[in-house]
């Protein structure tokens, strides 16, 4: 094996550009590993342990972009060296109109007086720092950024609040505001419903099935995951319930988040009590407790029964719990051929860390205690895999966890690590079923199902009797082609869910079934 | 310049758009008004040269 490393002195790429190129030389013939990468104390230690940090890597500065390659041949190194240099420098003409590409705030605000927002994606250390200067010419801020520290975090809420204004994230990977996707979000029609949630692809689940129920979501107010831990307090989550109460456009608010710490829960539940719209409430199960209030407020436990509980509301105008029906669970399961089956443990393979932890919540709960599920998300009456790498009995991963994105591109948008995972489980005959979820929208993979082509002709040609149960999270609106998407999965045999908890409850049906 | 929160959620968002391009790009397909601001580390990414200016200025 060969490494090296190459130094572009004085050029600045953001993340996702160099995760792209990376990603695309190490798919290259004779590559076996590759890292492009900002030379910044943050990053070598990544290089250090992929055995990657060369002397020259080590010397480069932080406005340095290192690339580092490992691969069978010098030529073929050199090769895939050249290819991210020429893709690295095309990236130099991009899209953007060079009289809006702006060095400051105060120079983007003479081209945009009117702005009221700062979107900011910087490294999480810088990112507090932009923030600042985002509230000082009064602009709200969504904060995609993660690695932002918890007091940086309750500092910039504390100000943004006293101004008036919001602060969605740090680490909020969706919003809508008036029907405007902003980081990963679906195209979804406008309507009554807003949404205050600290959860990316809980958001993103409950916007598709509204939008698919024929009612529109109109804002979805992301809060970031820290808000409701008690340091936090809530700030965003209690600032977007006021302003979705004052909005007119909306009739209905759906409150999403893990369970928040004890204080910032009950500031929260007293929050909703005056409450002059409805509420549901879905706090990822049944941990938090039920939290129904005079009909005002009811408490959901999976993302499907919130848009299923909210299109019942505007039907009949009444807060009831709605579930939807397990007739087609039952029919799927009536017609497989469970004698041919060998394996029998569940492999779920998450792009959403939401619709990994909502999984495992339903699975564990309907599977007897004999049974154990391991996984990467904290969840009682679940397992902590010691290897998220290595699977192990019935195993749930969220491959968009930091042991799998660090300096690595999120699956969201790049399945290269997914699709080697899902072809070492098909070869695995201990493995019964299969499960992957597709996260379209704005900011995810342009093709995702298309993408994963090769592997899923691999499963075919394999032709063992293993079901891959998937569910896909879009519209007809997204930029993605979804119903071309959905007809490839039905084309390649694949049974497709219309929910995650559906494909959940299929999974442990399945396995119920074959014992 | 003055926006609140409401006025957000009443007019809808027009963004400046600091940090990953592919943002800037996605706000243009919907048809927002967006500007994109060329972000590079300040003081070649030295935190503390960034800590001294930010106290300087």
């Amino acid at each position: 094996m060969v490494v090296q490393t190459h130094i572009i002195k004085q050029k600045y790429r953001d993340s996702v550009q160099l995760m792209q190129a990376a990603s695309q030389a190490s798919r290259m013939e004779g590559i076996e590993m590759a890292s492009v990468l900002m030379g910044t104390p943050q990053n070598k230690p990544l290089l250090e342990e992929a055995r990657l940090l060369t002397s020259l890597a080590q010397n480069a500065g932080p406005n340095d972009i290192i690339i580092a390659i490992k691969g069978k041949s010098h030529d073929e190194v050199q090769n895939a060296i050249n290819f991210v240099i020429e893709l690295l420098n095309k990236e130099v003409v991009s899209s953007i109109d060079e009289a809006t590409n702006y060095r400051s705030i105060e120079g983007a605000l003479t081209d945009l007086p009117e702005a009221n927002l700062a979107l900011i994606s910087v490294p999480g250390m810088y990112a507090a720092r932009e923030v600042n200067k985002a509230l000082d010419k009064n602009l709200n801020v969504l904060v995609f950024s993660d690695n932002v520290s918890i007091e940086d975090e309750l500092r910039i809420k504390t100000r943004a609040h006293e101004k008036n204004l919001i602060i969605m994230g740090p680490d909020a990977g969706t919003a809508i505001i008036k029907g405007i996707g902003l980081g990963f979000a679906n195209n979804v029609k406008p309507g009554p419903i807003g949404l205050v949630a600290a959860s990316g692809t809980g958001t993103q689940e409950i916007c598709v099935l509204c939008h698919k129920q024929g009612i529109g979501v109109t804002h979805a107010i992301g809060t970031g995951s820290r808000d409701v831990k008690d340091i936090i307090g809530g700030i965003t989550m209690l600032d977007g319930i006021e302003a979705l109460e004052k909005d007119p456009s909306i009739e209905l608010i759906i409150l999403i988040s893990k369970p928040p710490e004890t204080k910032t829960l009950t500031k929260v539940l007293e929050r909703i009590k005056i409450s002059s719209k409805p509420v549901i409430i879905n706090f990822l199960g049944k941990k938090a407790g039920y939290f129904d209030h005079e009909g005002k407020s009811i408490t959901v436990t999976t993302l499907e029964e919130a848009a299923l509980t909210a299109a019942a509301y505007f039907r009949k105008k009444e807060l009831k719990i709605k579930q939807s029906s397990t007739d087609n669970i039952h029919a799927i399961l009536s017609q497989m051929q469970f004698q041919k089956l060998k394996g029998r443990y569940i492999r779920g393979l998450f792009a959403g860390g939401t619709f990994t932890y909502e999984a495992a919540m339903i699975i564990s709960e309907i599977l007897p205690k004999t049974h154990t599920l391991w996984t990467n998300v904290h969840l009682e009456g679940t397992h902590l895999i010691p290897n998220p790498r290595k699977s192990q009995g019935h195993t749930l991963i969220d491959m968009g966890d930091d042991e799998f994105t660090s300096g690595k591109p999120h699956p969201m948008i790049d399945q290269f690590e997914r699709t080697k995972r899902f072809l070492r489980e098909i070869r695995d005959p201990e493995v019964g079923i299969i499960l992957l979820d597709f996260v379209l929208g704005y900011g995810s993979h342009p093709d995702p199902i298309s993408d994963m082509k090769l592997a899923f002709n691999e499963w075919i040609k394999i032709g063992r009797p293993m079901p891959i149960i998937c569910h896909v999270c879009g519209t007809e609106l997204d930029p993605q082609d979804y119903k071309s998407s959905i007809e490839q999965l039905e084309q390649w045999g694949v049974i497709i869910m219309p929910t995650n908890a559906q494909m959940a409850k299929l999974a442990a049906l399945f396995v119920l079934k074959i014992e | 310049m003055k926006s609140n929160m409401n006025d957000l959620l009443s007019e809808g968002p027009k963004v400046i758009n600091i940090g990953l391009r592919s943002f800037y790009e996605a706000s243009e397909t919907q048809g927002i008004k967006v500007v994109h601001i060329d972000w590079k580390p300040p003081a070649q990414g030295d935190i503390e040269t960034i800590k001294l200016l930010d106290r300087l200025l």
